[in-house]
């Protein structure tokens, strides 16, 4: 009898992960100003995730750092691979959790630092130009989300510190 | 400014919490003594042998990359440096304070550890950049910074939508809500316990600032305005990484006062350049992290 054991896994910031494996919880945690790219394919039944930290690497990727860490350069590695692993992508639910924000009363310099707001802009016009259409985003606000890729049933939960988990 | 019974109540309850070793003290006034040799300095840290262990221990792990072992204390102070070997002995201590779970905040053991260091590493790394000439110090001061938290910890149980509204409402940090709700700020009953455990002024005041440095008194060094500036900075790139961040999120926001201290243009790109610069340093943090992994607490 092949009994499958239930596995934990953590997807960290630069990390693009993608499994097929059905017990399995793959996780993101404290997401805050960084995004996360997650799917799940009903037909293929395969599940994905990426966690990416910056928008644009034309403004601070340097030789030796990882594209994974990149919105623009990450999402077309992360499709890419996702194709060759069979994605059905009528049947994939693409999601967009993260990028949230620093406090900004105006007049200070949270405006300076909209990396948040700019990772989930981003995140989204490349999963447009990739031919990918997003059926939920949970971005922005001033708190961090766990994402987590339940394998076993295919649901995508996302809760902010001390919250439950909640399916979106 | 916090009242005075709910200060007093609050670090009246700190018994449960370990002192700052009396090591840590006595290692940082032997360093301020430009007459202190390395043998001094070993003499003071191996009268604990927990604490020996552990700074050999972190002294040998991959973070230095030294290629031969290190055996002893003295060879580690002269190998390392006086500096380094405080940063190290600030960084086992800290460690039997901060890894905790402090479920005020919602944060679980070790987020709160993981958070210190992150915040540590990249003040480290910003006083380099910024020419701020002792860059351990940085190191000690943000990863202090939020020791106020695991004080006042049970204060925040069930508050923390309360306090959320009250800083959206009011337009207000986090930490000035903790203030105005709870009656004290966890910067303030953190630079409190600093200054109990006779840490120098300056990181009192680091600790005391380091969310909104432009409160700071005009009287105080230019030094120590940097210092404040630096942590101030780390820790703003700290949330944005997310790590060790609770339910008090990224309500804070980026004091201006940075531009005017640090030699740093409010530009988008360049903080997005040191952004990315920060990030990088993941692997040295997770080098620190392992070498305690399977290691109990030594102290007190």
């Amino acid at each position: 009898m092949n009994v499958q054991t239930t596995r934990e896994t953590l997807v960290s910031v630069g990390q693009i992960y993608i499994t097929k494996y059905a017990k399995e919880i793959v996780k993101a945690t404290r997401v805050a100003t960084g995004i996360v790219v997650v799917v799940y394919d009903t037909e293929a039944k395969m599940g994905g995730m990426a966690h990416m930290a910056l928008p644009d690497s034309k403004m601070s990727y340097t030789t030796g750092d990882a594209p994974e860490k990149y919105v623009d350069l990450a999402i077309p590695l992360f499709i890419k691979e996702l194709t060759e692993k069979g994605l059905i992508k009528n049947a994939a639910h693409f999601k967009i959790i993260g990028g949230s924000q620093l406090f900004n009363f105006g007049g200070g310099s949270g405006n300076i630092l909209n990396i948040g707001t700019r990772n989930a802009i981003t995140a989204r016009t490349m999963l447009t130009r990739e031919g990918i259409q997003v059926e939920k985003t949970e971005t922005g606000g001033n708190k961090p989300r766990t994402v987590i890729l339940d394998m076993t049933c295919g649901q995508i939960k996302v809760f902010h510190p001390g919250e439950t988990p909640r399916i979106i | 400014m916090a009242s005075p019974n709910i200060l007093e109540e609050i670090l009246s309850n700190l018994n449960h919490l370990p002192e700052l070793p009396a090591v840590a003290l006595q290692v940082y006034r032997l360093m301020e003594d430009p007459q202190t040799s390395a043998r001094d300095l070993a003499k003071v840290i191996m009268i604990d042998p927990g604490l020996t262990t552990k700074v050999l221990r972190l002294c040998n792990s991959a973070e230095y990359g030294i290629p031969r072992k290190i055996a002893t204390i003295s060879e580690a102070v002269s190998i390392l440096g006086y500096k380094e070997i405080k940063r190290i002995v600030f960084v086992i201590i800290s460690h039997s304070f901060l890894n905790r779970p402090v479920r005020g905040y919602a944060l679980e053991k070790g987020e709160l550890w993981d958070n210190a260091l992150t915040c540590a590493s990249y003040a480290q790394h910003i006083a380099r950049k910024v020419h701020f000439m002792d860059g351990e110090l940085a190191f000690i001061a943000a990863l202090l910074r939020d020791v106020g938290k695991v004080a006042l910890e049970s204060y925040m149980v069930g508050q923390s939508e309360l306090l959320e509204d009250n800083a959206r409402k009011n337009k207000i940090s986090f930490a000035e809500a903790e203030e105005n709700v709870l009656g004290v700020s966890h910067t303030e009953v953190g630079s409190q316990l600093a200054s109990r455990w006779n840490l120098p002024d300056s990181l009192v005041t680091a600790i005391a600032y380091h969310h909104t440095p432009s409160k700071m008194p005009a009287s105080l060094s230019p030094q120590d305005v940097k210092l404040t500036c630096i942590v101030h900075l780390a820790d703003v790139f700290t949330m944005m990484t997310g790590k060790g961040v609770g339910v008090d999120g990224l309500m804070y926001p980026l004091d201006p006062k940075v531009f005017e201290v640090l030699p740093l243009e409010p530009d988008s790109m360049e903080l997005e350049v040191l952004y990315a610069e920060l990030l990088k340093l993941q692997e040295k943090i997770n080098e620190i992290t392992t070498s305690f992994d399977g290691v109990g607490e030594v102290i007190p």
